[in-house]
């Protein structure tokens, strides 16, 4: 899978018509790997708040060891994690046949981290502090768009 | 006279005060056998020196080749006094030692106040390549606070509320708040410009707070930063800035020369129990030993200790030092090893 775009240019803020839906339950885990707590817990509000199913990681090393509740629709990762980057996750993940449509986030608006945003293939990419409806929608097209097992 | 003092308060030499006089002084010493030999225009001087009972005087210009820096005054109180031949060239000759000592000591406050300058610009721009990681650090408050924000308009737009979920949110809001104004205050502190302002200060904390400022960084670089400090130890007498200076700029270049090495994880071990408790123990053995105490001897020896060849923990093998090829680096960390070396701190600071 291509990186499609740059959202930051792309994404626009979803209509209140598809808000209106938000209560239901949308079927679909989506994992959140965040050194922050803080930062973690408003992001699992927002996305619980949005229907999906929500469960945080603080770093990679946890995501190795606990492992994901069931295969995620959709990650979203900091790209600068403590103990290995967001890209090195995804790449080992996919590596293991785990190909999962991912939203990096990131503080460092920057070429680099952008660099290997799109080597490792991510879908999207937000850069910190992220409105809440284009997360939501990134959210939506990641899940939206998962291929069924195809790794390409 | 010391002129430089009086320089310093902004109000010119001391000198200056007597036009009559400093006129005189360019040419060569005044002196003068009897308050009357002095001109009119000295009126009111010569009423000043009749209320301190002066009734003769040498007074020895002190010159720094052709600008009159203060001068030298001997004077006879009471009594009228016989002047040696030669006591006019004895004097005139303590004045020159007088005049080289002032200068020196103008030139050491001017080199100070550089000092000062250029140990603002090294910590400018260490700030600077930390710039990226304190955007990191605010923006994760940042993130947090607009994610909080929209979910409770959320909330409330779907007509949900839960009294305790909003509150939770709102308390984690106002933690957020405080948390990116605490980044601030720290980046504040860190650049201010100040003259060195010692006081009793908390080794571990300023290791601490440093940590703090440079989390995000280690986290771009891939470290893991693991404390290790004494509990309990003495307070170390330092000016603050300077000292988290001296734990930033080691670990910060420390840091970088190893990810531009290796570029896999490491970690940055400091161990401050072994080193801390020896700074301490320097300070107070030679406090007790000299009046005028010397505990910035411990603090010299903390530097030095994370110096270019320090082991740094047991974790990894010391590497050779990045500063040594990159003009600069050195210049900043000479900047406070010597601010530290010129500042020795008072002898209270045995406490």
């Amino acid at each position: 899978m291509r990186p499609t775009s740059n959202t930051r240019s792309a994404a626009r803020p979803l209509q209140l018509g598809a808000m209106a839906r938000a209560d239901e339950h949308v079927p679909g885990l989506v994992s959140i790997v965040d050194e922050d707590a803080s930062v973690r817990r408003a992001l699992r509000r927002l996305i619980e708040s949005a229907g999906f199913t929500v469960e945080t990681f603080a770093s990679c090393e946890e995501v190795l060891h606990r492992g994901f509740l069931e295969r995620p629709a959709c990650l979203v990762i900091d790209v600068h994690l403590g103990d290995m980057n967001g890209s090195q996750l995804q790449l080992r993940l996919t590596a293991e046949g785990l190909a999962i449509p991912t939203i990096f986030v990131t503080a460092h608006d920057d070429a680099v981290t952008e660099g290997i945003a799109e080597r490792a293939g991510c879908v999207t990419y937000l850069t910190k502090p992220i409105d809440g409806d284009v997360l939501l929608d990134a959210i939506r097209r990641a899940v939206a768009s998962l291929p069924p097992s195809s790794p390409s | 006279v010391d002129g430089l003092v009086r320089e310093d308060a902004g109000r010119g030499p001391d000198v200056g005060r007597f036009p009559w006089l400093v006129a005189r002084l360019r040419r060569g010493p005044v002196h003068f056998a009897g308050l009357d030999e002095l001109s009119s225009e000295a009126a009111i001087d010569c009423n000043s020196f009749a209320r301190l009972g002066i009734s003769s005087a040498i007074i020895v210009p002190l010159i720094d080749g052709t600008r009159l820096l203060g001068a030298l005054t001997f004077s006879v109180q009471r009594r009228a006094h016989g002047r040696p031949a030669d006591l006019l060239e004895r004097l005139e000759f303590v004045g020159g030692i007088f005049s080289g000592l002032l200068l020196r000591r103008r030139n050491e406050v001017e080199l100070q106040k550089l000092r000062r300058d250029l140990t603002h610009v090294g910590r400018v721009s260490t700030m600077g390549e930390l710039a990226a990681a304190l955007a990191h650090e605010l923006n994760q408050p940042l993130t947090a606070i607009l994610t909080n924000a929209q979910v409770a308009e959320r909330l409330l737009d779907k007509g949900v509320t839960k009294p305790t979920e909003l509150r939770e949110i709102l308390a984690d809001i106002v933690a957020d708040d405080k948390r990116a104004g605490e980044v601030i205050r720290r980046l504040r502190g860190f650049l201010k410009k100040d003259p060195p302002r010692r006081s009793s200060l908390d080794l571990n904390a300023v290791i601490q707070d440093v940590v703090l400022l440079v989390h995000s960084d280690a986290i771009i670089r891939n470290v893991t930063v693991v404390l290790d400090l004494a509990p309990g130890l003495p307070p170390v007498h330092a000016d603050r800035v300077q000292l988290q200076q001296v734990v930033l700029l080691e670990p910060h270049h420390e840091r970088a020369g190893r990810h531009a090495r290796r570029g896999g994880p490491s970690s940055w071990h400091r161990d401050a129990r072994q080193r801390g408790r020896e700074s301490a123990g320097v300070g107070q053995r030679s406090g007790r030993r000299s009046p005028g105490g010397r505990p910035a001897a411990g603090l010299r020896r903390l530097l030095h200790d994370e110096g270019p060849r320090a082991r740094h923990g047991t974790l990894h093998r010391p590497i050779a030092h990045p500063g040594a090829r990159r003009p600069g680096v050195g210049a900043q960390q000479r900047g406070c090893r010597h601010n530290i070396h010129i500042h020795p701190a008072p002898g209270r600071a045995e406490e």
